[in-house]
């Protein structure tokens, strides 16, 4: 068996090693944005659509008993006698899903791509536990959906890592029953992000259209290995019995140039639809290779597509 | 197209086609790789979906050439060679024929000559043509034959003097005849070993002959040891000629002034053929008359004759007969012939006895005969007034000396050192004549008999007219510009005189003196002969051939001019001085009228093909085959490298989707 693909870089295995202290101090100006607006259960540091005690007004309704005094408009009243409550929009807090993908196709490549969608889990949930909104996790794979609700705070930044730690990458992917399962949730809505590799031959687009029916702000965060960008490059080479990590299926190639173009082609072709199937039901995507520096990930690549501020 | 171990590349072919497809049909052994999915590749992979250890067998480049590269080092393992003119190393002799035969026009308006000089040509490209597998050529040498050989060109291993020669080997009309060029090559080819205290040592050479294959002496040749022999001929089998084949004169006795003219003409077709033959006389037309040749019969050329009806001619002048048409063979359709003028001849006698030749010789229509005594005739040989008489005639005197001149001697020996007297000779009979020498025609010698005499030894120059059952009693001496008869012994001495014979024999042998050099048929020569004329010395001869071309002729002590062998037919004209004009009549042989070529050629025993060699020379194919697999193998790296070669990899882009 070649050890092309196999993880040789350090696993993590504490908190500690999943999040830096480097990147840490790096995250902390950085805040999750959610491109629309929601309501959610305690006040917290966005807008949101019920309305509350917030200094931005909304709207006029009539008085009824018992509601309070403060917030009635007298200028109104003394041009219409009349009792008018003034509404303002409340703050609220938001809620940041995170749903990673535990395929075994995940565990493959250098850097291994099970590892980075943990580390980048752990930074975005960093970044939205130091803003005060509310963090849940989604692990799902074939077997089902792991989940990890309700953290607030800073302080459960150590539970939010080491539920990631304990996390282990095996059987296939049913991404469709993974969504379902996650857009009925009662857990709050928010921005959701997806943590995979996108390689399900069907359903990418309906899961899809299930998390946004289902009220989140999606973004796709498609993680692939520099072994399946650029395999030549990688050092792929010889006749080849490659096994799918998660179905066992079997192909048989022979390294050449030109199937390697054609792979690359067909890569490329993929990885279009995923992010055509993303635009049409409204969710944010973004590809990226596993060996990337995860700072210049957070500040730059998704800072600029909008899903950090 | 022969093979030398078939068998072995068989079993080759017979083991390894099958396991090279077998390779194909079964699938690689293929290194397993666990990849995160196979979802891409399988869309890209083009041997997928098989189960079974064999696979569809697919049109495939490679295994195409594979297999052509197979099946030549197959090809070559079993060693193929072809038969023919195989240009290899070692000695090669090309032997071009040029002789009158040779002069035949093709349908291509080119004669043989041309063509094998073509073929030499070629013979010479494919020997130092050069290639991957060419060999060196060894070294070649051109010999031209007719009747004579000439090295063109030595043994050399330069191909553009090998061409330039062949190039300048031109054609003469002689007979063909092989036999001094084998010994001319085998000559060139002994080398001495200087080392070895001169021990030769002969390389086998290969021989090349370029011919019609009409070749006198072909029969009689023998291939050494080692020799190899290749024929490749020119001109067609087919071909039909219609020719001259002699030609003859004689002023008729009864009218010296006039001749008469005879000719046998000669037809290789299968058709009787009938044609026109001008006669002319220096070159103007006096007669044409119609003659009809019948056809070949059981391969021997028809023949007939003719006579033209006699015309008067007292002077000298050259008759040339001509065949009014066309046909491939130009050189035997004009013949000619030089005749002198008639002459009535003086004669001087001396005779010491009964004056029994002077009888005789009385009785002849002589100009004048003039009987002297022996010290005048010392005396007029002195003074050299000899020259003025065409025959001197003796009995029984010694000569000091004989200046040239006509002599006709009984019995003291004459002063010629070809013939010296050794003991007298006994009592004899006649046993032996040579009846075909004008001197001995209508000579009965069974009658006579010697009852002593002279028994003298002699070179080979001397030719023997009539022996006795002891010693030869006539004999005919030619030599430095002297013509003798001589009978050694006195014809007081026998009962000749009395037998009818003598006066024939006397009669016979002053014409033949008499008229020597100047007879028609001694005008008459062939390709090949030498024409010489005495002359004086310090005169500048020199001889103009048919074609223009003027020749010096050098002039020995003698005052002999020889100038030969002749190389054209036709009439050569020797300019002596500078008034002074002999005509010679050259005809060319007879034997090359016959202008159908020989595919086969006898040489000795072995029958050799044309443009196919004796066996023993082959062109070796496989080192070719192995060159063609090297080729193949070239061209399968080459598509394997355009399969599997590495183009420039575009550079993925870390991050990509909508922004």
């Amino acid at each position: 068996m070649s050890n092309f693909g196999e993880t040789l870089h350090e696993r993590p295995t504490k908190v500690d090693e999943l999040l830096g202290s480097h990147l840490m101090s790096s995250l902390d100006k950085l805040d999750i944005v959610a491109r629309k607006i929601f309501s959610g259960k305690t006040q917290g540091e966005r807008r949101s659509r019920r309305r509350g005690q917030s200094v931005e007004f909304a709207d006029y309704r009539q008085y009824s008993s018992g509601d309070d005094l403060r917030f009635i408009d007298w200028n109104v009243y003394a041009r219409l006698d009349r009792l008018f409550m003034k509404i303002f929009l409340e703050e609220e807090e938001l809620t940041l899903g995170i749903a990673i993908d535990i395929s075994a196709s995940m565990e493959y490549g250098n850097p291994n791509k099970f590892d980075f969608a943990r580390r980048l889990a752990m930074a975005l949930g960093y970044i939205a536990l130091s803003s005060h909104n509310k963090v849940s996790l989604f692990a799902f794979n074939s077997n089902g959906v792991q989940r990890l609700s309700g953290l607030r705070g800073k302080k459960r930044t150590r539970d939010l890592g080491q539920w990631l730690l304990d996390l282990l990458p095996t059987g296939g992917t049913d991404f469709i029953e993974a969504c379902k399962v996650i857009s009925t949730s009662r857990q709050g809505r928010g921005v959701l992000v997806v943590l995979s590799d996108c390689l399900e031959t069907e359903g990418i687009k309906q899961g899809l259209s299930f998390l946004v029916g289902g009220g989140w702000d999606v973004f796709v965060i498609q993680s692939l290995s520099p072994e399946e960008v650029a395999p030549l490059d990688s050092g792929l080479e010889g006749d080849l019995r490659l096994e799918d990590a998660e179905t066992g299926e079997v192909c048989e190639i022979t390294a050449t140039a030109p199937l390697v173009a054609a792979y690359k082609q067909r890569l490329h072709h993929y990885c279009e639809e995923i992010r055509e199937q993303c635009t049409r039901v409204g969710a944010g995507s973004v590809r990226v290779s596993t060996d990337v520096d995860m700072e210049q990930l957070l500040v730059e690549y998704l800072r600029g597509r909008g899903l950090l501020r | 197209m022969t093979w030398v171990t078939p068998s072995a590349g068989l079993l080759l072919a017979a083991i390894a086609v099958p396991i090279l497809l077998l390779l194909y049909f079964l699938r690689l052994r293929r290194q397993p790789l666990r990849v995160a999915s196979t979802m891409l590749w399988e869309r890209a992979v083009e041997d997928l979906h098989a189960n079974s250890p064999f696979q569809r067998l697919r049109p495939s480049t490679l295994l195409i050439l594979q297999l052509i590269a197979l099946l030549l080092v197959v090809l070559a393992i079993m060693q193929p060679q072809i038969e023919g003119t195989a240009p290899s190393d070692g000695k090669h002799v090309l032997l071009i024929d040029r002789s009158g035969s040779m002069t035949a026009v093709g349908k291509d308006g080119a004669t043989r000559l041309e063509e094998a000089k073509e073929k030499a040509i070629d013979y010479v490209d494919q020997l130092y043509g050069g290639g991957l597998f060419s060999s060196s050529g060894g070294e070649t040498m051109i010999i031209a034959f007719s009747d004579y050989a000439e090295v063109i060109t030595p043994f050399t291993d330069s191909k553009q003097q090998l061409i330039s020669s062949i190039r300048s080997i031109a054609p003469t009309h002689g007979k063909s005849q092989i036999g001094e060029s084998l010994q001319l090559a085998r000559a060139y080819m002994t080398n001495i070993d200087p080392e070895n205290e001169g021990v030769s040592s002969s390389d086998s050479a290969h021989l090349e002959l370029f011919s019609d294959g009409l070749i006198v002496d072909i029969n009689k040749q023998v291939l050494a040891r080692g020799e190899t022999l290749s024929y490749q001929m020119v001109g067609s089998s087919e071909d039909t000629n219609i020719g001259i084949a002699t030609i003859d004169a004689k002023r008729p006795s009864e009218s010296v002034e006039e001749v008469q003219v005879f000719l046998s003409l000669v037809n290789t077709s299968d058709n009787s053929a009938t044609v026109d033959i001008e006669l002319s006389i220096d070159s103007i037309p006096v007669g044409v008359q119609e003659v009809i040749i019948p056809p070949q019969l059981d391969g021997l050329p028809g023949k007939a004759s003719m006579v033209f009806v006699p015309f008067l001619m007292p002077n000298s002048g050259v008759i040339q007969a001509t065949i009014l048409a066309d046909d491939i063979l130009a050189i035997d359709n004009r013949a000619a012939l030089v005749v002198p003028p008639s002459k009535e001849l003086r004669v001087i006698l001396v005779e010491d006895g009964a004056p029994i030749l002077q009888s005789v010789l009385e009785g002849m229509p002589l100009q004048e005969l003039k009987v002297v005594h022996e010290t005048t005739l010392e005396k007029m040989i002195q003074d050299g007034k000899t020259a003025e008489y065409d025959v001197v005639v003796t009995r029984d005197i010694t000569l000091e000396n004989m200046p040239r001149g006509n002599y006709f001697m009984f019995g003291s020996p004459p002063p010629v050192e070809a013939l010296q007297s050794f003991v007298s000779g006994d009592a004899q009979v006649m046993l032996v004549a040579d009846e075909e020498h004008p001197c001995m025609r209508f000579v009965r010698y069974e009658d006579i008999v010697v009852t002593e005499g002279y028994e003298v030894v002699f070179d080979g120059s001397v030719q023997v007219l009539l022996e006795g059952s002891n010693w030869p009693a006539v004999m005919n001496y030619r030599g430095s510009g002297t013509q003798l008869v001589y009978v050694s012994f006195d014809p007081m001495d026998s009962n000749w005189p009395y037998l009818r014979s003598f006066p024939f024999f006397v009669f016979n042998t002053v014409e033949y003196l008499g008229r020597s050099g100047s007879q028609f048929t001694s005008s008459v020569k062939l390709v090949g002969d030498s024409i010489s004329e005495l002359v004086q010395l310090g005169d500048v001869v020199q001889i103009i051939d048919p074609e223009g071309v003027s020749h010096p002729v050098s002039v020995d002590s003698n005052g002999v001019a020889v100038w030969g062998p002749v190389r054209l037919a036709g009439v050569h004209t020797m300019e002596i001085g500078d008034s002074k004009e002999v005509a010679y009549a050259i005809n060319a042989s007879s034997l090359e009228s016959e202008v159908a070529s020989v595919e086969t050629v006898t040489f000795g025993t072995k029958k050799v093909q044309s443009a196919k060699s004796d066996g023993a020379s082959y062109i070796q194919l496989w080192p070719w085959a192995l060159g063609a697999v090297l080729a193949v193998l070239l061209a399968e790296w080459w598509v394997y490298q355009k399969k599997v070669s590495h183009p420039l990899v575009k550079t993925w882009t870390h991050t990509g989707g909508n922004s």
